[in-house]
C-alpha cells in the first residue's frame, strides 16, 4: 500500500508520494551527497533520526513525530535547494523517471550505492512522478515550507501515513 | 399523578402531561407533553432498541429512556431528514428526571392481573400507596431460563384491588384468540401456579403485540397497495374454505390468514368457513417455549416491518410482497401460516432454477417453522413432489452448500451457516420434537412413537437387525482400528444418495488392491505396495476395489455414531442418537458439531451402567436407551411365566464378528434373565461391585456391537470380559451363564494372540526385536494390546514392520499405550521420541488433552509436528482453557495450518484470526524481498543481529507496516457494523487529464467510512493508525467537508476548485491542473472487496451528511482497540519474517 511523507506546522501541511520523495533525495544526493543527506535528515522524525543512526533515544518516542529541526541545517538545505538543485533540474528535459529507466530500473539504481537513503523502504508500491515541473514546484513548496517555519521558529512534524 | 418508571424513580406528571400509558407491569412507558401549544408523543425506548452499530459506537453516551416516537420511527426507518442518532440523544430524549417526584405523594399503580382465573382473559390489579422520594421502586426479576422483567415494588401490606379491564375485553378478537390457545386447557396443564402465571402473561402480551401491529404495522403495509383492508377482510365472507393463492403475489392472502389466526374473522355461530372458527397456534402440548417463539416472531415482524416502514409504504403490492419475504428475518416469518410457507415452498421448488435469494428464502422458511407443526411438515417432506422425489430431497439438493465460495471475501460470511446446513439444521430441530425422535425433549424415553409401532424398519421377521444403526465413526475417520481382520472390515460411506424415503448408505464390505497382472492383494496402509517380499512399488500399479453392500435407512430413523472419541476403553457412544438423513448430511465430525454442539457430549461411564438394563440410563446412557426398546432385550428380563416373557433359549442379540476372529455369538434370553437376576443383587464388596458394572459395561458393548459396531466394542466387550474374570474377588456372585459368556468371548482373543508371535516369527530380520519382546518380556495384557494394533499389518508390509523393529519405536509404542493414546500406531510418533514426549506434554494438560484427543487424527499429528517443540508463552496460550487456539488450529485445512505456524506470533499474540494473517501474507512478503535484496537477511536469521531488524521494522521509512493496523481492522470492522452496512477503505480522488490519462495518486485519502445501509449515508469515519497519536480525525473530517463534499465533477469549475485549494495546488502544480477534464472518487468496498475507481463527486456527495460530531462520529482503530500492541505486531512481524528465510 503507497505511503506519503507529511510534514505540517500548524495549519500549514505538505506532503509527498512516497516513490516521489525517493525520486527527490536520489536526485539531490547525486549533486551533493553531504548537502543531501542534511536535507533528508531534515525531513525525518527525530524519533526516526535517532533510530535511523544508531543514536540514544533519550525521552523520545515514536510518538513524538516533531521532526530532526536544526535551524542552521534548515537554512543551508534551502540555499542547496535553490542554488543547486532547482538549478540543476531546470536543465533537465526529460522526465526523471524515464531518464531511470523506470520505477524498477530506478529502485536498482536507488540501492546500488544507497548510504544514508538505505533505509528508506522504496518499493514498487508506491506513486512515482518524475515530471521535471512537478519536481522543481515540489522543492519549490518545500523550501515555501521551510522558511514558514524558520519564521514561526517552531518545530514541524514529519510522520509517514 | 404520580408515575413509575423503569429506573424505579417516581415521577410527578404535571398538566403539561397527556396520553399516557403504562405497562402491564405497571410502568410509565408513554406519554406526551406539551410545550408552547406543541404536543410531542415520547415512548421508553431501551438502548436495544436502536440500531446495533449504534448501541456498540455510543455504548456510554447512549441510555435507555423516553425518546420522541415520531423521531424514532425516523430514525429507525431511514430515508429522508431521517435524524441522527446524535441528534437522537441530544435533542430527541426527553429529560425526565426534572419530574422526580420530590414530595410524599400517594401512587395508583394499575397492573395487568396475571393470576387467578387463569383461563380467564385479563383484569387488572390496582395498588395505592404513599411514595417515599428517596426510594427506588423497580427491580428485576429473573425467572428460569434465564428471562427476567422489571417489577414494582409494592410496600408490604397494600391491599390489591381487583379492576376489571380498562375496555370491556368480552367478543374482542383478543378474548377469542386468549382463550382457544390457552385459556381452554390452561386449569388441566399440570403445572403449578407460578408457570400458569408465566403462561398466562405469555398469552396476555401475545395478544396485546397483535393489537400493536394491527395498529401501527398493517397501515404500513396497506399504504399504496392495490387493494384495501375492507378487500382484505371481504374474503372471510367466502363460502369457499379455500383460498387461492398466488404464490408470486400473496400480500392481501397473507395479511388475512394472518389475522384470521388472530381471531378478527371469528363469529361464534357462523356457518362460514374462514369465520366458524379459529385454528389454535397452540394446544395442551405447547410448551413455555413454543409461546415465546411466537411472541418473539411478532416482536420481530413489528421491528423489521417499521424499520422498512419507507419501502414498505412507498412500493407497489407485489414489491411489498417480495420485500417482506427477503427482509423479513427467520423468527419474523415466524407468524406466517403453515399454509402460506408450503405453498411458498412449493412455488419455489417447482421453478427449474433457484437463484441464490429463493435459495435463502426457502431455508429460512423452513427454519421458521415452530416445533409445534413438526409431524405434519415432516411427514410433508417426505410427500413426493413429483413422480419420483420427495420435498425433503428436492429441496436437499437445491439448496446447496457452496455460496461461500461464490464471495469474493470468505470470511465475511464464513461463519454464517449456509443455505443446505441451515435447512438440515431445521429439520433435525423439527425432528427432535416429532413422533419421529424416541425421546422427548427432554431427554425421557417416549411410551409411543413412529417407528416403536413400526419396528420393521430396524428389525427382520427374526428379530435380528436389518441394518447396522450403530456407525463406527473410527471406521472411517482415522482413528483406532480402522481397519479390521482378515478381509471383513467395515466402513461407511455416509454421503451416497437418497431413494423415496430412504437416504441410501453404503458400507464397504471388502476392499483391496489388484496389480497389473491381476492378483489382489489387501489393502495395504500407506501409499506403497509391497509386491511380494521387499520390492516397494509405487501405487500407480495397482487398482483398488471396493465391494459394497446397499443398506437403505428411513430418513428419520434413529442411528448412533460411535468411537469418535480415541481408545478410552471404557467410552460410550459419544454422540446421542441422531436421524440418519443428519448423517447423511455430514461428511464429518466437525460439520456435525456445527449442526449441534450438544452433539459433542461425552458420555462417560457412570453408575447407571448396572441399572441400565433394568431401570435404564437416566443420564449418558438415555440416548441408547431405544435400543432395547427396539430389540427383545426388554421382555428378555421378565420372569419365565409373565406375560410376554421369553423362552429361556430365544436368541436376543445375534453378533456375527465378535472379535480378533469371525465368530458368531448368540445372547439369549436366559442370560439377559440371569443379568437381570444378579442386578438385582445388593453385592457386599467394593469387587464384586466393580465386576457387575463391568459386566454390564460388556453387555453395553455387545448391544452396540449387535446394531453394528463391531470392532471397538468387540475389543472392549473382550477385554473387560478379560477382567473380570482375572478379578477372582469379583466373581463370586456372577451367574455361570455369563461367565460361560465371557470365557468364550476370552477363548477366542487367547488364540489369537499366540497365533500372533507365530506370525512374528515369520518375518524373521523385520520383526526380530519385537517377536523377543512379545514372546519374552509382554505380559499378556501388553500382547493383547499390541496384537490389536498392530495385527491388522501383513507380512508384505516391510516397510511398516521395519519401521516398528526398533527398541526406540517400541519403547514410545509402549509409552503411549499407557497412556493410552490411539496415536501410538502412528508411525509419526513411535518411530519418534520427541513427537511422543511432545504429544505427552500436551496430553499433561487436561484441556488440551481433550482437545486433541477429539482432533481427527491427522490434524493431531499435524499440530504435533508444527507446535510439539513450543514453550513458554506460546505453549501456556495453546493450553489455555480459555482459549480456542488448538481447535481453531484443528478446524482449517493444511495450507492454512501451515501459515497459521509461520505466523504463530500473529495468531498467539496478538489474537489475529486465520484469515487476517492471510491477507497479511502479500505484505510480509514484499517485506521480505526487501531484506533480501538489500542483503539484510543476518538481521533476521541471526538472533545477535535483532537490534538490527527491530530498527528496519520500526521505522515507518521501511515497509508499509500501517498494514499491520489495516487489514486486521477489516475483520474488526466486519463484526462492528450492521448486516447491511458497507465500510469504503481508502477513499481518495482520482483526477482524469484531458489526454486520458490517470493521476493516481495519494491526495486527500480517508482510511476507511462507514456506509448506512438503510440510509445510504456516511456515518462514522475511521481513522487506522499503528500509533494509536497518530490519528488525527480532525482532520480527515476536514477532508470530507472540504475536499469530498466541495469538489466539482467535471469542467472548468473542477479546475478552479483544485486550484483555490492550496494542497491540491501543490500536490498536482498548476499545469497540471489545468490538463483535468473529470475527478473521480475511488474506494475499497469492505463488504464485497471490490475497487470501485469512478465514482463521481456529486454522487458521493449525497452520500455526507450534513452535520458530523468529531467527537461521536470518529471511529479510531489502533492496536489496542484491536487488543494488542504496537511493540507486540512488530515483534510477531520480526517472527513471521524470520521464518521466510
Amino acid at each position: 500500500m503507497a505511503r506519503i511523507i507529511l510534514l505540517e506546522l500548524g495549519d500549514e501541511e505538505i506532503y509527498f508520494d512516497f516513490g516521489t520523495y525517493g525520486i527527490m533525495m536520489f536526485y539531490a544526493k547525486q549533486i551533493n551527497s553531504q548537502k543531501g543527506k542534511k536535507l533528508f535528515d531534515s525531513l525525518l522524525s527525530e524519533y526516526s533520526y535517532r533510530v535511523m543512526y544508531d543514536l540514544p533515544l533519550g525521552n523520545i518516542t515514536y510518538h513524538n513525530y516533531l521532526a530532526h529541526f536544526v535551524v542552521s541545517e534548515i537554512q543551508e538545505v534551502i540555499n542547496f535547494l535553490n542554488d543547486d538543485v532547482i538549478i540543476s533540474l531546470n536543465n533537465e528535459n526529460l522526465n526523471l523517471l524515464d531518464q531511470y529507466g523506470g520505477v524498477h530500473s530506478f529502485i536498482d539504481m536507488y540501492y546500488l550505492d544507497a548510504g544514508y537513503l538505505e533505509n528508506l523502504g522504496l518499493t514498487s508500491d508506491e506513486h512515482f512522478n518524475g515530471s521535471i515541473s512537478f519536481l522543481i514546484q515540489q522543492f519549490e513548496n518545500l523550501i515555501s515550507f521551510y522558511e514558514y517555519a524558520l519564521l514561526s521558529n517552531e518545530t514541524y512534524t514529519s510522520r509517514i501515513d | 399523578m404520580i408515575a413509575i418508571i423503569y429506573s424505579g424513580t417516581a415521577i410527578k406528571l404535571t398538566n403539561d402531561f397527556g396520553s399516557v400509558i403504562f405497562d402491564i407491569e405497571g410502568f410509565l412507558i408513554e406519554f406526551s407533553y406539551t410545550v408552547n401549544q406543541i404536543t410531542k408523543y415520547y415512548s421508553y425506548t431501551k438502548v436495544s432498541d436502536f440500531k446495533k452499530i449504534h448501541q456498540d459506537q455510543y455504548g456510554r453516551t447512549l441510555t435507555s429512556g423516553f425518546y420522541d416516537r415520531q423521531e424514532f420511527i425516523k430514525y429507525y426507518s431511514g430515508g429522508e431528514n431521517s435524524p441522527s442518532i446524535s441528534e437522537m440523544i441530544y435533542t430527541h430524549k426527553f429529560d425526565i428526571e426534572k419530574f422526580r417526584s420530590v414530595s410524599d405523594d400517594s401512587v395508583n399503580v394499575n397492573m395487568v392481573n396475571f393470576s387467578v382465573p387463569y383461563n380467564f382473559f385479563y383484569d387488572r390489579v390496582e395498588y395505592s400507596f404513599a411514595i417515599s422520594a428517596t426510594k427506588n421502586y423497580s427491580t428485576l426479576i429473573v425467572a428460569s431460563r434465564g428471562t427476567s422483567y422489571w417489577k414494582i415494588i409494592i410496600p408490604q401490606d397494600v391491599v390489591p384491588e381487583i379492576t376489571p379491564a380498562a375496555t370491556d375485553q368480552t367478543n374482542t378478537p383478543g378474548q377469542y384468540f386468549y382463550i382457544k390457545n390457552l385459556g381452554e386447557f390452561i386449569n388441566q396443564l399440570q403445572i403449578d401456579d407460578i408457570g400458569k402465571r408465566i403462561l398466562k402473561k405469555a398469552g396476555c402480551l401475545i395478544v396485546f403485540r397483535i393489537r400493536y401491529i394491527m395498529r401501527d404495522i398493517l397501515p404500513i403495509l396497506l399504504a399504496n397497495a392495490d387493494f384495501t383492508m375492507a378487500d382484505v377482510d371481504a374474503l372471510a365472507n367466502n363460502t369457499d374454505a379455500n383460498l387461492i393463492i398466488d404464490p408470486d403475489n400473496a400480500l392481501k392472502e397473507i395479511i388475512f390468514l394472518i389475522k384470521k389466526s388472530w381471531g378478527y374473522y371469528y363469529l361464534p355461530g357462523s356457518t362460514l368457513p374462514h369465520r366458524m372458527e379459529i385454528e389454535p397456534i397452540f394446544d395442551e402440548f405447547s410448551t413455555f417455549e413454543d409461546y415465546e417463539d411466537y411472541y418473539n416472531s411478532l416482536i420481530a415482524f413489528y421491528d423489521k416491518c417499521l424499520q422498512h416502514a419507507h419501502e414498505l409504504q412507498t412500493w407497489y403490492t407485489q414489491q411489498k410482497y417480495y420485500y417482506l419475504l427477503e427482509v423479513m428475518s427467520v423468527s419474523g416469518l415466524g407468524i406466517l401460516p403453515l399454509v402460506i410457507k408450503k405453498q411458498l415452498i412449493d412455488y419455489f421448488i417447482d421453478k427449474d432454477k433457484t437463484p441464490e435469494n429463493e435459495e435463502q428464502m426457502i431455508a429460512k422458511l423452513i427454519a421458521s417453522i415452530p416445533n409445534t407443526e413438526a409431524d405434519e411438515v415432516l411427514d410433508w417432506l417426505l410427500e413426493c413432489k413429483n413422480a419420483k422425489n420427495t420435498r425433503f430431497e428436492i429441496v436437499f439438493n437445491r439448496l446447496d452448500d457452496a455460496r461461500i465460495e461464490r464471495y469474493p471475501i470468505i470470511n465475511w460470511i464464513v461463519d454464517e451457516k449456509t443455505n443446505r446446513m441451515t435447512f438440515v439444521y431445521s429439520v433435525y430441530r423439527l425432528w427432535q420434537h416429532s413422533k419421529y425422535s424416541f425421546y422427548s425433549t427432554d431427554g425421557t424415553l417416549k411410551s409411543e412413537s413412529f417407528f416403536k409401532s413400526n419396528l420393521d424398519f430396524y428389525l427382520k421377521d427374526d428379530g435380528t437387525f436389518k441394518n447396522p444403526i450403530v456407525f463406527e465413526y473410527s471406521a472411517r475417520c482415522d482413528e483406532l482400528e480402522e481397519r479390521a481382520i482378515g478381509d471383513n472390515w467395515i466402513d461407511f460411506e455416509a454421503k451416497a444418495n437418497l431413494f423415496n424415503e430412504f437416504v441410501v448408505i453404503k458400507k464397504i464390505y471388502h476392499e483391496y488392491v489388484r496389480n497389473n497382472v491381476g492378483e489382489d492383494f489387501e489393502k495395504p496402509q500407506n501409499k506403497y505396495y509391497s509386491d511380494g517380499d521387499s520390492e516397494i512399488v509405487p501405487t500407480e500399479l495397482f487398482d483398488e476395489y471396493r465391494e459394497w453392500i446397499e443398506m437403505n435407512i428411513h430418513l428419520y430413523q434413529s442411528v448412533v455414531i460411535y468411537g469418535h472419541i480415541g481408545d478410552d476403553r471404557i467410552a460410550l457412544p459419544n454422540q446421542i442418537a441422531i436421524p440418519s438423513f443428519l448423517f447423511y448430511y455430514s461428511e464429518d465430525f466437525t460439520r456435525l458439531i456445527k449442526i449441534d454442539a450438544a452433539l459433542a457430549v461425552i458420555a462417560g461411564l457412570a453408575i447407571e451402567v448396572v441399572s441400565f438394563f433394568t431401570l435404564g440410563g437416566l443420564t449418558q446412557l438415555k440416548h441408547l436407551q431405544y435400543l432395547k426398546e427396539i430389540t427383545l432385550i426388554n421382555r428378555a428380563f421378565l420372569a419365565p411365566g409373565v406375560a410376554g416373557a421369553l423362552a429361556a433359549t430365544t436368541p436376543v442379540i445375534t453378533w456375527t464378528t465378535i472379535n480378533l476372529v469371525s465368530q458368531a455369538i448368540t445372547i439369549t434370553a436366559g442370560v439377559f434373565y440371569n443379568l437381570g437376576q444378579y442386578n438385582a443383587l445388593a453385592l457386599p464388596t467394593e469387587a464384586e461391585r466393580k465386576a457387575q458394572q463391568d459386566i454390564n459395561m460388556v453387555f453395553i458393548y455387545i448391544l452396540l456391537g449387535g446394531a453394528g459396531a463391531s470392532l471397538i466394542s468387540g475389543y472392549r466387550a473382550t477385554s473387560l470380559a478379560r477382567a473380570v474374570l482375572e478379578n477372582t474377588p469379583g466373581l463370586i456372585s456372577v451367574p455361570i451363564s455369563i461367565k460361560n459368556l465371557f470365557e468364550s468371548l476370552t477363548g477366542a482373543e487367547l488364540t489369537a494372540v499366540s497365533n500372533f508371535a507365530t506370525k512374528l516369527q515369520n518375518l524373521d530380520e523385520a520383526a526380530d526385536v519385537i517377536h523377543l519382546r512379545y514372546t519374552t518380556e509382554y505380559t499378556y495384557e501388553v500382547q493383547v494390546a499390541f496384537y490389536r494394533d498392530f495385527s491388522r499389518y501383513t507380512n508384505e508390509n516391510l516397510q511398516f514392520w521395519n519401521s516398528l523393529n526398533k527398541v526406540e519405536s517400541l519403547n514410545n509404542w509402549k509409552i503411549l499405550w499407557l497412556r493410552n493414546l490411539p496415536d501410538r500406531t502412528l508411525t509419526e510418533f513411535f518411530t519418534s521420541s520427541n513427537m511422543t514426549n511432545n504429544l505427552i506434554r500436551y496430553y499433561d494438560i487436561s484441556f488440551s488433552e481433550e482437545v486433541l484427543k477429539n482432533a481427527v487424527r491427522e490434524g493431531r499429528v499435524q499440530f504435533i509436528k508444527y507446535f510439539g517443540d513450543e514453550s513458554g508463552i506460546l505453549f501456556e496460550k495453546l493450553t489455555n482453557s480459555g482459549r480456542t487456539f488448538i481447535q481453531d488450529f484443528l478446524g482449517v485445512d493444511s495450507a492454512k495450518r501451515l501459515i497459521i505456524s509461520n505466523n504463530r506470533y500473529f495468531w498467539l499474540i496478538d489474537d489475529l484470526s486465520i484469515n487476517t494473517i492471510g491477507e497479511l501474507q502479500n505484505d510480509l512478503n514484499k517485506a521480505a524481498a526487501t531484506v533480501r535484496q538489500r542483503g539484510h537477511v543476518q538481521w533476521f536469521v541471526n538472533p545477535a543481529q535483532k537490534a538490527n531488524a527491530e530498527r528496519f521494522l520500526r521505522l515507518g521509512q521501511n515497509w508499509s507496516n500501517g498494514q499491520l493496523v489495516e487489514i486486521p481492522a477489516k475483520e474488526y470492522l466486519r463484526n462492528f457494523i450492521g448486516s447491511a452496512d458497507d465500510v469504503y477503505l481508502s477513499v481518495d480522488f482520482r483526477f482524469i487529464q484531458s489526454d486520458g490519462k490517470v493521476l493516481s495518486s495519494i491526495f486527500q485519502e480517508i482510511d476507511g467510512l462507514i456506509i448506512n445501509g438503510s440510509t445510504n449515508k456516511i456515518e462514522t469515519l475511521i481513522s487506522m493508525k499503528l500509533d494509536f497519536d497518530a490519528h488525527r480525525i480532525g482532520r480527515d473530517f476536514n477532508k470530507l467537508n472540504n475536499y469530498f463534499k466541495g469538489m466539482p465533477d467535471n469542467g472548468e469549475d473542477l479546475r478552479i476548485f483544485l486550484a483555490s485549494k492550496p494542497a491540491f495546488l501543490r500536490a498536482l502544480t498548476q499545469p497540471t491542473i489545468d490538463q483535468i477534464v473529470t475527478a473521480q472518487i475511488k474506494y475499497t468496498s469492505l463488504r464485497t472487496g471490490i475497487e470501485i475507481l469512478d465514482e463521481s463527486p456529486s454522487a458521493f456527495r449525497t452520500k455526507i451528511k450534513e452535520i458530523y460530531n468529531i467527537n461521536i462520529d470518529g471511529l479510531k482503530i489502533d492496536p489496542p482497540v484491536l487488543n494488542t500492541t504496537r511493540e507486540s505486531l512488530l515483534e510477531s512481524s520480526y517472527q513471521s519474517l524470520k521464518l521466510k528465510f
